[in-house]
């Protein structure tokens, strides 16, 4: 029989934010060129963004990519 | 040195504005272009063939506005515009058979064109709406 799994991607943005100094969403938002909504999106799991922006994101907060977003299957 | 926009708000509000004035004089000109021919203001082909060809300009001017507000929006607005615009489309599509069929059955007397696109219009804000509540 078929496994059936469901993707998931979290992310820790809310938490680098906080380490990086209590950055505001609106500052990460400016720096990332999206919207807040877009940052509010992505951090309640709500938005999965595109490479890019995980990206910009990522670099954002000078860390790796995988420090900001996880891949996750779940069955 | 030109001041580079570099603010969500702004952008958006500047081409919200511009999309609205090309919205506004194509719906003008082609209310001038229906009420004209309707109630006879004139009796010259040439001023109605003329009223048709700037009207139709003036769509164009509004479509090149819309691809311009699309552009100067972020992905997850860009998502939202797609999701609204696909089921706009698709219930333009559905919408605009069933009048037909009613249509043919008799069952309505009339089909107006101008109700398919009221249809898709308001599905469109909805879409949107939605949209924006989902991804608050």
């Amino acid at each position: 029989m078929k496994n059936r799994t469901k993707a998931a991607i979290t992310n820790n943005v809310r938490r680098l934010r906080f380490d990086a100094d209590e950055m505001t969403q609106a500052t990460l938002a400016e720096k990332a060129d999206v919207t807040r909504q877009t940052i509010i999106a992505i951090e309640g799991g709500k938005y999965s963004p595109s490479l890019e922006l995980a990206f910009k994101i990522a670099t954002v907060f000078d860390v790796p990519l995988e420090s900001v977003f996880q891949y996750q299957e779940i069955e | 040195m030109k001041k580079q926009i570099t603010d969500w708000e702004s952008r958006n509000v500047k081409s919200t504005i511009r999309l609205l004035c090309w919205t506004f004089a194509w719906i003008v000109t082609m209310l001038l272009a229906d009420k004209a021919e309707l109630y006879q203001w004139h009796s010259s082909e040439l001023i109605s063939i003329l009223s048709i060809i700037v009207n139709t300009g003036i769509g164009f001017g509004m479509i090149m506005a819309f691809m311009r507000y699309l552009k100067g929006m972020d992905e997850l607005q860009r998502k939202i515009q797609l999701n609204s615009l696909a089921l706009s489309m698709g219930v333009g599509f559905v919408g605009g058979s069933t009048f037909s069929l009613l249509a043919t059955v008799r069952l309505i007397t009339d089909v107006e064109y101008s109700d398919v696109l009221l249809l898709m219009a308001l599905t469109y804000m909805a879409g949107v709406i939605i949209g924006q509540i989902r991804y608050r």
